[in-house]
């Protein structure tokens, strides 16, 4: 039987560093959210944002988290470097 | 090379995909149009005007944020800080407003979770103009903790 993970409010002290790592990613997002253009367009990047984060909540694997964060910084970059040329 | 320009129209090619349908057209339309935006047009947050009125060329109109209005004005009291602060909770779409309190936590009162604690940072940033850096907006868990954060910041006494 390997190790089963319980929604228990206690976090190892990795998990509690990969869910600070997700947090300042969301707020990265959110920060860049701001050259998106208008409200409209800020709102609608927040949500597909903020929809992501939401289909991956529960999740408590290590190495699928640690992916999830690396294409969701991957994704960050993209979206920097489209709002960067249409300016 | 052609390839050298490759990767930059693939990237805006995936991105308009993520984001779907005409995201990136009106978008470029829309940063030549940029101005600064506060959160309290953003549309998440409840407004007694709608921010648009349907039209998505036209900019609806706009709730000043503090940092516009007092800016050269008299600075702002602690009790304008403390009323500012609690109008912002209040207008967040997921906190009923008559729970909102100076002293009401985040998440064990309020109903947030983490993420929706994060937003809330960010619409403080926006309404009073300032920067808030990843270590102070981790310890920002109800309105009493943001007050004491922005008075340092905006000198408020």
């Amino acid at each position: 039987m390997g190790p089963t993970a319980t929604s228990s409010s206690f976090l190892s002290l990795r998990q509690f560093i990969l869910r600070r790592e997700a947090l300042c990613l969301y707020r990265q997002f959110l920060r860049v959210s701001r050259d998106a253009g208008g409200a409209r367009e800020r709102e609608e990047m927040r949500r597909w944002v903020r929809g992501e984060f939401d289909k991956w909540r529960h999740t408590t694997d290590e190495g699928t988290v640690r992916l999830l964060l690396t294409q969701g910084r991957q994704s960050l970059n993209d979206i920097k470097t489209s709002i960067e040329m249409t300016k | 090379m052609a390839s050298a320009s490759l990767p930059r129209v693939l990237c805006v090619r995936n991105l308009s995909s993520a984001l779907g349908r005409t995201a990136i057209q009106t978008r470029a339309a829309t940063i030549r149009a940029w101005r600064p935006v506060s959160t309290a047009s953003c549309l998440r947050w409840r407004r007694q005007e709608p921010v648009w009125s349907g039209l998505p060329t036209t900019s609806g109109p706009r709730v000043p944020s503090v940092a516009q209005r007092w800016s050269s004005t008299a600075a702002l009291s602690l009790q304008e800080l403390e009323e500012q602060v609690l109008s912002v909770l209040k207008m967040f779409d997921k906190v009923k407003p008559e729970q909102v309190t100076l002293e009401a936590h985040f998440i064990n009162d309020l109903g947030m979770d983490s993420l929706d604690a994060v937003e809330v940072v960010m619409a403080f940033e926006d309404e009073f103009g300032c920067e808030i850096t990843d270590e102070e907006a981790e310890k920002i868990l109800s309105a009493r903790d943001a007050i004491e954060l922005l008075k340092t910041k905006l000198d408020v006494h």
